[in-house]
């Protein structure tokens, strides 16, 4: 998923990614929930 | 490179929107996905994580400060052996029975707990010197003796709990509720029956010092100078403190930008420049002006000792020998008592005679009255005594605060006429506060100006300041600017402090953020 060399990443930027990518483990967490709650799309 | 990776989430997350959920086997294959997603997600924020840990790790590479205790003690036991080997006070205050016997009859008027304590101190200290009391030397008045007959059956340990000795104390405090104080003279009468043998310890302990720190006073205070120093430059060098501080909250790095540091400097420095490496040529001089304000500061919290010893330094002349005539006094009326003493005691042996035992209980207990009335006289007159004596007119500041700081009951005073409150803890506070600032190897002025002398200090500070294009007037050494000023120093040195320790405003931001937001020690 990514495919660069953290190490060259800025302070900055690496906390960035961090915390995006934590943000979206909490939006898929939240898919998931609502996906076992609700029934059926139609 | 950070919108690569956000488009790419973006990418995903259309993928998983656009999954079917229309029947349960599309459900549970759109539920595998996120899933499996997820799964990816935590892995590679691992893969972060990882990095963020051992960048942060490798800015914070550093142990824990913890104080040297073995520093501190030699730091406790050299001001024990200054104040032990001083040439200004006696054997009384050296062993610290001036202390224990000025608590005795001023202070814990409730507490028979803390007052056993002390009587088994001042029992102690006469056995250091080598002289061992028992009930029979407290027979200065009959009920001191009748409640230390009972204080030297009850065994040692049990002395501060035992109930006897507690209904012992009630019974005779309603007949006598001066017991503790003629206790307290009875101690004082033994010293000065003994006060050779107080000498003789003394000048052997005071050998002993110099023979141990193999040097003579101005040694041993260089030594102790020399302590203080190292470790006041341990804590300052210190980069586990300096990262604390900022991790805690206590400093924010948008202080330490180099404009705002320049902007310090231009308040402080009169001679302007637009090079930060020109203005740091002045950090010596800064550092030297912060501790002459703190000095400043210190004096003015203690200049009313100085005051004190000015008020009587004044008259002094009337104070010459003026403890003879209360000695005299004293023995005279203490023989008389010890002989009443002795028939009292007779006297309630046989347990007759009732009158006449009560006229004579009614006697001595007048005589007791007048001898600590004596006694409290004869602490005074020794204080003054001890200035005419002592100071001599040419004593800087420091001098006074030694010479007072030496004799433990005339400091008291002192200070409890400058307090408001006589509070047992603010008078601590004040003796602990006096201790640190005539031990600090910091002093520059108070240990040079003559006592006596009427100085501007201040203008002093500035006059010699502005010699060194530092700006500092008077009046911000006298308010509360002296405050401001403090802190644009001290963040002056610390931002040159940063540099040294490698330590970048980034750094210092990127391990804030980390420290705030993402428990690190939760995850790896």
């Amino acid at each position: 998923m990514i495919d660069v060399n953290l190490e060259k990443l800025t302070n900055e930027d690496l906390l960035e990614i961090y915390f995006e990518i934590e943000n979206y483990i909490k939006k898929l967490d939240n898919d998931l929930e609502n996906a076992s709650k609700d029934g059926v799309k139609k | 490179m950070i919108e690569k990776i956000k488009n790419k989430i973006v990418a995903i997350d259309e993928v998983l929107n656009n999954m079917p959920q229309n029947n349960a086997r599309n459900k549970s294959k759109y539920i595998t996905e996120v899933d499996k997603v997820k799964k990816l997600c935590i892995k590679e924020q691992d893969k972060v994580l990882i990095e963020i840990k051992k960048r942060y790790d490798s800015i914070c590479d550093t142990v824990e400060y913890k104080e040297d205790e073995l520093q501190n003690k030699a730091i406790d036991n050299i001001e024990q052996q200054l104040y032990f080997i001083s040439e200004l006070n006696s054997p009384v205050d050296k062993i610290g029975m001036t202390e224990i016997l000025y608590r005795l009859n001023h202070f814990y008027k409730n507490n028979l707990n803390e007052i056993n304590k002390d009587i088994i101190m001042a029992i102690d200290k006469f056995k250091e010197v080598g002289i061992v009391l028992d009930s029979d030397d407290f027979n200065y008045s009959v009920y001191g003796l009748e409640y230390m007959q009972n204080f030297f059956d009850t065994p040692l340990e049990e002395t501060t709990t035992r109930k006897s000795l507690k209904s012992c104390f009630e019974k005779i405090y309603w007949q006598c509720p001066n017991l503790i104080k003629y206790i307290d003279i009875n101690f004082r009468m033994l010293y000065r029956k003994n006060e050779k043998k107080f000498d003789m310890y003394a000048n052997d302990q005071i050998k002993k010092a110099f023979i141990e720190q193999d040097t003579n006073r101005e040694g041993i205070l260089e030594k102790l100078y020399q302590l203080k120093l190292q470790k006041d430059e341990l804590k300052n060098q210190n980069k586990y403190l300096v990262i604390k501080d900022f991790l805690d909250g206590n400093k924010k790095i948008d202080d330490y930008t180099e404009e705002k540091i320049k902007q310090l400097y231009g308040n402080l420095i009169s001679k302007k420049t637009d090079d930060i490496k020109v203005y740091q040529t002045y950090n010596p001089e800064l550092i030297k002006l912060s501790c002459s304000l703190k000095e400043y500061q210190q004096y003015s919290r203690f200049s009313y000792i100085i005051d004190a010893v000015k008020t009587i330094y004044k008259e002094k002349d009337k104070y010459k020998d003026i403890t003879k005539n209360s000695l005299k006094e004293i023995n005279k009326l203490e023989s008389k008592t010890m002989k009443l003493n002795k028939k009292i005691i007779k006297l309630k042996k046989k347990d007759k005679a009732k009158f006449k035992l009560e006229n004579l209980l009614l006697i001595t207990n007048t005589n007791l009255l007048t001898l600590n009335k004596l006694y409290e006289e004869l602490d005074k007159n020794k204080s003054c005594e001890n200035i005419y004596n002592m100071i001599k007119p040419n004593d800087s500041l420091l001098d006074i605060f030694k010479f007072v700081f030496a004799h433990y009951d005339y400091l008291v005073e002192v200070i409890k006429d400058h307090l408001e409150e006589n509070n047992e803890n603010d008078i601590l506070t004040e003796i602990n506060g006096l201790k640190d600032f005539i031990y600090s190897p910091y002093n520059y002025y108070v240990g040079n100006m003559m006592f006596l002398d009427e100085f501007n200090i201040p203008m002093v500070i500035s006059d010699h300041y502005k010699l060194l294009n530092i700006n500092i007037a008077e009046e911000n050494i006298t308010s509360i600017d002296v405050d401001s000023i403090h802190d644009s120093i001290d963040k002056i040195i610390l931002f040159e402090k940063l540099s040294r320790m490698n330590l970048s405003t980034t750094d210092i931001k990127f391990i804030c953020e980390v420290n705030k937001k993402i428990k690190l020690e939760e995850y790896i």
